[in-house]
């Protein structure tokens, strides 16, 4: 069960950073307040402490999972349910994975459509997108972890962009602090928990990580997800302290019209600049997880995975163009969050202990012979 | 070539070549709106729009359209242009009288969701934005926005641009306030004090020197020009003080059961020109002089804090200093109870930093 991969395909456990952070940060990041503060308000920081502290618990979880006999998603699968229902399990993750990806292809799509280029056609955007998604994931794994350092490092500079939005700000935004219930706080807690999804698509592509030891890749891995949340934590804090609560429900993009505020005298209207350079940081959750799906369809029939991602990659396209109104992106966005919810927070644990139960009772079998 | 580097090449290719698909805008061919008036006339509402005519002359040309919707407003407008308008430049937006009156919800609801319009300027008038910009026509295209940029940096108007309004409109505990545009009897264009608005509708005007004391209280920028008048040692003059910075602090109190606004304001002050009989080198004199001004500022400033008690108004946002320590705030008791009942105190510290380079 347990899968090979030739040294010269593996990258070294330090990009696992990357992996992780860039495949969380996608398009969520530029609409995510008006959801946040629906119920715990200006005391939503806190419920973003809540999200960082079970994604790390989750990802504990990941690599108990990944240790020793199955080292990706696959051969858990295998491992718990046998051959036949291990591999309809990878097809349902799969389905999500796929479903991830496209929804952030037609987020992006849509933002685009609406900030900037109002009459151009989804299939339009779709081609392009497509044939560079194609380009990266199709050189494998390595360069796709080049994409995603990359994907990293250059938007960096955009954090900088803090320092317009920080002239204005108003502390007053904040209080009366600690004045919503457990209850409110989880229930941001949980929109918050959308952001953080794409880690866990380390359970396909770990062992691609060359590393001595288990240790040393959950650092790295832990320190990535640390990484999301301090970014979301700054991104948080600078727009509950720029806009008021209730302008925050007013406006669907807070993010883009925080950037609004930036003006050069060379250049009037940077959000434009800003949700091009965002291109870079939506390529990498969309090609790991087109990745990951291609990687799930070899392990589990062994079919070459070109012929897996052109399939996938007209479906996604094929669906975008479908996807027209704005009610039904929303009701993609929800769906693939829920999904995600669920299979991360719920079936990953349940997975855990599926795991726990059978290699006890295995072992329990193996000391009677 | 093997084939795979002719698939790549093809994809280069591809991709610059729909790159064209993209809908494209020629600055000679677009008319890029400047300044744009909105006001209502019978039952309709009304722009104005300043745009720069490059294609036939040097001079900003000036259309007007009615509609009885915002969307069909603006493509009554194009109706009347050789070239599509482009609202992304516009810098600076004019509320004429009636329309503030009536309210201006249905107009910046539409603004705000529009992605192209930037972080503009806000402004009313308290005629039609239409006569307001027939008197720009013979001024550069920015010649207004330029004017408010300036009074707002140095000249004691409050900052009003759509990060404001958007914080004034949407938040609760805090009501909005536009500077506000006249047009003098020689025709000249000034900037005269301030429209105060209940939700979405005007509800007091204020004049030029509360603008500045409202200024004092809420922004953070308080360049601007006191004059008070000041009786001291048997005499009597009017004097000007430029204040450099300051500080304003706004607390809530409770006092024998009723609820106390404490304004504070530390205010750093430049004396640029003084009577003789004022020596600002003496303690004395510099002491009787600060604590006329000091008195002048608190009372000048508790009156307005009435006036805006007794329109039912809160440009200060006090509603909301009041929500950061209540947890159960609601915006409908608070000023239907607690605001009318409010005591105000402001206490004001001058420090004089400096009397100029000459004696």
């Amino acid at each position: 069960m347990n899968v090979k991969v030739e040294k010269q395909f593996q990258i070294s456990a330090f990009f696992t950073f990357f992996l992780v952070h860039s495949s969380q940060t996608g398009i969520g990041i530029l609409n995510f307040q008006s959801q946040v503060i629906k119920d715990a308000e200006q005391d939503a920081w806190i419920s973003l402490i809540i999200t960082w502290v079970t994604t790390q618990i989750i990802l504990y979880m990941i690599f108990k999972l990944l240790g020793g006999e199955t080292n990706d998603l696959v051969a858990v699968h295998q491992y718990c349910f046998g051959k036949a229902l291990g591999s309809i399990m990878s097809i349902m993750a799969l389905v999500y994975f796929w479903l991830a990806s496209l929804t952030v292809l037609r987020a992006y799509i849509e933002v685009i459509q609406i900030w900037v280029y109002p009459t151009i056609k989804t299939w339009q955007l779709c081609f392009i997108f497509g044939l560079t998604f194609y380009y990266i994931i199709s050189s494998g794994f390595r360069s796709l972890t080049g994409f995603s350092f990359w994907g990293v490092i250059l938007p960096s500079f955009l954090f900088f962009l803090i320092y317009f939005p920080l002239k204005h700000t108003n502390y007053i935004y904040l209080l009366p602090a600690f004045s919503h219930s457990l209850k409110e706080l989880f229930l941001s807690s949980k929109e918050y928990a959308l952001l953080f999804l794409g880690f866990e698509w380390i359970l396909m592509y770990y062992p691609f990580i060359r590393s001595s030891n288990n240790k040393d890749i959950s650092k790295w891995a832990y320190l990535g997800n640390t990484y999301t949340f301090i970014v979301y934590l700054v991104i948080t804090l600078i727009s509950f302290l720029y806009f008021n609560q209730d302008v925050l429900k007013h406006l669907p993009w807070p993010t883009l019209m925080m950037v609004k505020i930036v003006q050069f005298s060379f250049l009037e209207r940077f959000e434009y600049v800003f949700i091009f350079i965002w291109l870079l940081v939506i390529i990498s959750p969309i090609c790991i997880s087109l990745w990951a799906c291609t990687r799930i369809v070899k392990r589990t029939f062994s079919i070459p995975p070109k012929a897996t991602l052109l399939f996938l990659l007209i479906a996604e396209m094929i669906a975008s163009v479908y996807l027209q109104e704005f009610k039904s992106i929303d009701y993609l966005v929800q769906f693939t969050s829920n999904a995600g919810i669920g299979f991360v927070y719920v079936y990953l644990p349940l997975l855990l202990i599926i795991k726990w139960i059978k290699s006890h009772f295995m072992k329990n079998k193996l000391n009677k012979i | 070539m093997t084939n795979n580097t002719f698939f790549k090449m093809g994809i280069v290719v591809l991709t610059l070549i729909l790159t064209g698909c993209v809908p494209h805008n020629i600055i000679n061919e677009v008319s890029l709106m400047h300044n744009l008036g909105y006001d209502k006339e019978d039952e309709m509402l009304k722009a104005s729009v300043v745009y720069p005519n490059y294609a036939e002359s040097d001079n900003p040309a000036l259309i007007t359209a009615a509609a009885k919707n915002p969307s069909s407003l603006q493509e009554e407008l194009s109706h009347k242009s050789q070239f599509p308008f482009e609202i992304g430049q516009v810098r600076l937006m004019i509320f004429g009288d009636q329309l503030s009156r009536e309210g201006l919800a249905p107009i910046l609801d539409t603004i705000c969701k529009d992605p192209k319009i930037g972080i503009i300027r806000i402004v009313i008038t308290d005629g039609t934005p239409e006569l307001l910009l027939s008197k720009t026509m013979k001024e550069s295209p920015l010649f207004l926005m330029d004017l408010i940029e300036k009074s707002i940096e140095n000249e004691g108007i409050p900052e009003s641009d759509l990060h404001v309004m958007y914080d004034q409109f949407f938040g609760t505990g805090i009501d909005m306030s536009f500077p506000n545009l006249t047009v003098d009897s020689k025709d000249r264009i000034k900037v005269e004090g301030m429209g105060i608005f209940k939700d979405d509708k005007l509800a007091l005007r204020i004049s030029e020197e509360e603008t500045f004391l409202l200024k004092l209280m809420t922004d953070t920028n308080k360049r601007g020009v006191y004059s008070f008048n000041l009786d001291m040692n048997g005499h009597k003059a009017n004097i000007g003080v430029r204040t450099i910075n300051g500080k304003h602090k706004i607390r809530i109190t409770r006092e024998n059961l009723r609820d106390q606004v404490n304004v504070s304001l530390n205010l750093d002050v430049e004396l640029d020109a003084l009577p003789e009989w004022i020596n600002p080198e003496k303690e004395k004199d510099l002491k009787l002089f600060k604590n006329s001004l000091q008195k002048s500022i608190s009372n000048e400033a508790e009156s307005l804090l009435k006036k805006f008690q007794t329109n039912g108004v809160d440009p200060l946002g006090i509603g909301r200093r009041y929500k950061a320590n209540h947890r159960n705030y609601s915006e409908l008791s608070f000023y239907d109870r607690i605001y009318p009942s409010m005591t105000c105190d402001v206490t004001t510290k001058i420090t004089v930093r400096q009397t100029g380079v000459g004696k």
